[in-house]
């Protein structure tokens, strides 16, 4: 038994070997997207405690996120850097995604501005077409665990018992307070790497992640409700949370908006490992039907 | 060469002349306005308007004000575009200068040698002398001091008037401000009911027009001189790059935004020395709205949004009810939001449920 657990093991490594091969030589796979593989933190499955995005009420009033102990049950890759203006030109050039304004194809150190999530969404598709793997946007509490100590999220503003006027008022100084930030996107590794190895977060470029919009009430026994879900608006992470409908491209505020808007509107992938070994595994069982 | 002191003092006794002839009351000689009680005021930037009287007791008097004409490069919105502003003191708007009517107001008006062009200025609020703008013309490395009555209680504008295109471009160059000229009894409703204020701001509407190169980025030129053909040219479409209050967007928000409490009444000077506009407070109303902005007619009530045509100031009355932000705004959706043209008033207090209420949360459709 133990002898045939090693041997699978070591016909699983073939097999992982055999499967990065078959993805480069797949008919739909596209060698300059695979050529352009960006560096990668993996990061391990985890404990954390987060407070998750959307409005939350508890006996009907508006109260803070509440703060939870979450748990990422598999580990995943996250693109060290934001996806490039070069990556996105060559989507562009596959006919895969939409051109963009201002997005050089030779600027492979600069991140890729002006993106909506509809465009990140279509360069997720194809890239993880492009290379076989699971490439996908993360979701906010992926981005969270990943931006590590750079995570700001939307942090608690008013005591649980506050009137609506002084949240709102308690909303508007925190926001008014944090500084806009120069719009130019800044080369690779400007703003640092964080502890776990993530380069540019929460620099001037706020990133798209696949989650929406969300209503919660907190019941008594302190478990949230799912009340209404928006998915025409996305998260974005970066200096603060913000929301932002998925055909933006481009930040703005003033009229009766507050607060800073996102200076740019970029994204970074993960791929989840969980399902690159769950792939590995359907590919293990072919190659024994072949046997 | 006339000596420009000796040209005002010769205007100033022409100008006495003219009143006596239409008869006007207490009509004084140059000699004799220069012998009335006088004042010094140090103005200070907007949105905030130096301390003044309401209303006076005090009979007339000379109110006199200095103000520094500075050239700079200025960054009008977030992304750091920079013109090559004209000001009044350094501000945009120049600031506000409180007289009361009957009052003469006295300005001195520096232009440094470290300036590049010849500045003058021209006051709605005066009579004569183009405004004063002909009495003014100064070249970098003078000064000019120039007298006019207040003849009527209300805001106006003042701003540069050299001569031709030099107008327009010193305008839309920052070089405007404006006047306050109250009732010596203070603000009435007109029907005898007097009106007072607790805050006073003033807000100075400023249209841009920044030329961009081809790939559509603001350019920027290394002197105000050299953007003047490229600047004239944007002028020409009447198409601004920029609409904004108090000289950049985001002057008036956020943590610029104007503080005021429940309950106290807050008096609006809005400018716009170039443009129509139509100021709204989101959530609020102008309760006494001076439209024109001239004191001796009587306010308009309650209204929803009002006008400011090009070239002139207005003044609304607003009391507080509710706390919270409150959006200032040209209610051109376009200019406020794209543009630039919001403010932000912050609002302490407690909340009346009697005038909103929340009846249900958002939530799912039942």
């Amino acid at each position: 038994m133990r002898v045939s657990c090693l041997a699978i093991v070591a016909v699983l490594a073939a097999a992982t070997a055999s499967l990065g091969a078959a993805a480069a030589l797949a008919p739909h796979a596209d060698r300059s997207a695979a050529a352009a593989r960006p560096s990668v933190a993996t990061l391990a499955p985890a404990w954390f405690a987060y407070h998750p995005l959307g409005d939350f009420e508890s006996d009907g009033k508006t109260i803070d996120a509440p703060a939870r102990a979450t748990r990422l049950d598999a580990p995943f890759d996250v693109m060290v850097e934001p996806v490039s203006q070069a990556d996105y030109a060559r989507c562009v050039a596959a006919a895969a995604c939409p051109m963009l304004k201002g997005v050089d194809p030779a600027a492979a150190g600069l991140p890729v501005v002006g993106v909506s999530w509809l465009d990140a969404t279509a360069y997720a598709e194809w890239y993880a077409r492009a290379t076989g793997e699971d490439w996908r946007l993360p979701t906010d509490a992926e981005w969270a665990y990943a931006a590590a100590e750079r995570f700001r999220g939307e942090p608690p503003r008013a005591a649980r018992d506050a009137d609506f006027a002084s949240r709102w008022l308690a909303k508007f100084d925190a926001d008014s307070a944090l500084a806009r930030q120069p719009k130019a996107p800044q080369p690779f590794g400007h703003f640092g790497l964080n502890s776990l190895g993530v380069a540019d977060l929460a620099g001037n470029v706020w990133e798209w992640t696949n989650s929406c919009y969300e209503r919660r009430a907190v019941e008594a026994s302190g478990e949230t409700r799912l009340l209404t879900r928006n998915c025409r608006v996305r998260a974005l992470e970066g200096e603060h949370r913000t929301f932002m409908s998925d055909f933006i491209r481009d930040g703005l505020t003033g009229g009766c908006s507050v607060g800073p808007p996102p200076t740019n509107l970029g994204f970074r992938l993960v791929r989840s490992r969980a399902s690159a070994v769950a792939r590995v595994m359907s590919g293990v069982g072919a190659l024994f039907a072949a046997l | 060469m006339i000596n420009r002191r000796d040209l005002f003092l010769a205007a100033g006794a022409a100008a006495g002349a003219a009143t006596v002839l239409t008869a006007l009351p207490a009509t004084a000689t140059a000699a004799e306005a220069a012998d009335l009680p006088r004042r010094e005021v140090e103005l200070v930037a907007p949105p905030f308007v130096h301390p003044h009287e309401q209303a006076t007791s005090r009979g007339p008097e000379v109110v006199a004000f200095k103000m520094t004409i500075v050239e700079k490069e200025h960054v009008i919105d977030d992304d750091g575009t920079k013109i090559h502003a004209f000001t009044y003191n350094g501000s945009i708007p120049g600031p506000l200068m409180v007289v009361h009517e009957g009052d003469y107001l006295e300005l001195t008006l520096v232009n440094p040698a470290t300036n590049q062009f010849d500045h003058n200025i021209d006051f709605h609020a005066a009579t004569g002398g183009l405004g004063g703008g002909e009495l003014t013309h100064i070249n970098p490395g003078e000064e000019v001091t120039l007298r006019f009555k207040a003849t009527r209680a209300g805001v106006f504008i003042y701003h540069c008037a050299p001569e031709g295109p030099m107008i327009p471009w010193h305008v839309v160059s920052g070089m405007n401000g404006a006047v306050l000229a109250l009732p010596r009894e203070g603000l009435t409703d007109g029907a005898g009911k007097p009106l007072r204020y607790d805050r006073i701001y003033y807000v100075g509407e400023q249209d841009f027009y920044v030329p961009r190169d081809a790939s559509g980025a603001y350019k920027t030129y290394a002197s105000a001189a050299d953007s003047f053909v490229d600047v004239m040219a944007v002028m020409r479409t009447l198409t601004p790059t920029h609409v904004v209050f108090n000289g950049a967007v985001g002057a008036l928000t956020d943590k610029n935004a104007l503080p005021a409490k429940v309950g106290e009444s807050v008096l609006i000077v809005h400018s716009s020395a170039n443009r129509d506009t139509r100021p709204h407070l989101i959530g609020g109303h102008g309760d006494y709205v001076w439209l024109m902005g001239k004191f001796a007619n009587p306010p308009m009530r309650d209204l929803e949004t009002w006008f400011v045509p090009g070239g002139s100031a207005t003044a609304a009355l607003y009391t507080f009810r509710q706390p919270g932000v409150y959006a200032y705004l040209n209610h051109n959706l376009i200019e406020a939001v794209l543009l630039g043209a919001t403010a932000h008033f912050r609002v302490e207090g407690k909340w009346n449920d009697d005038l909103m209420t929340q009846v249900r949360r958002p939530g799912p459709i039942v």
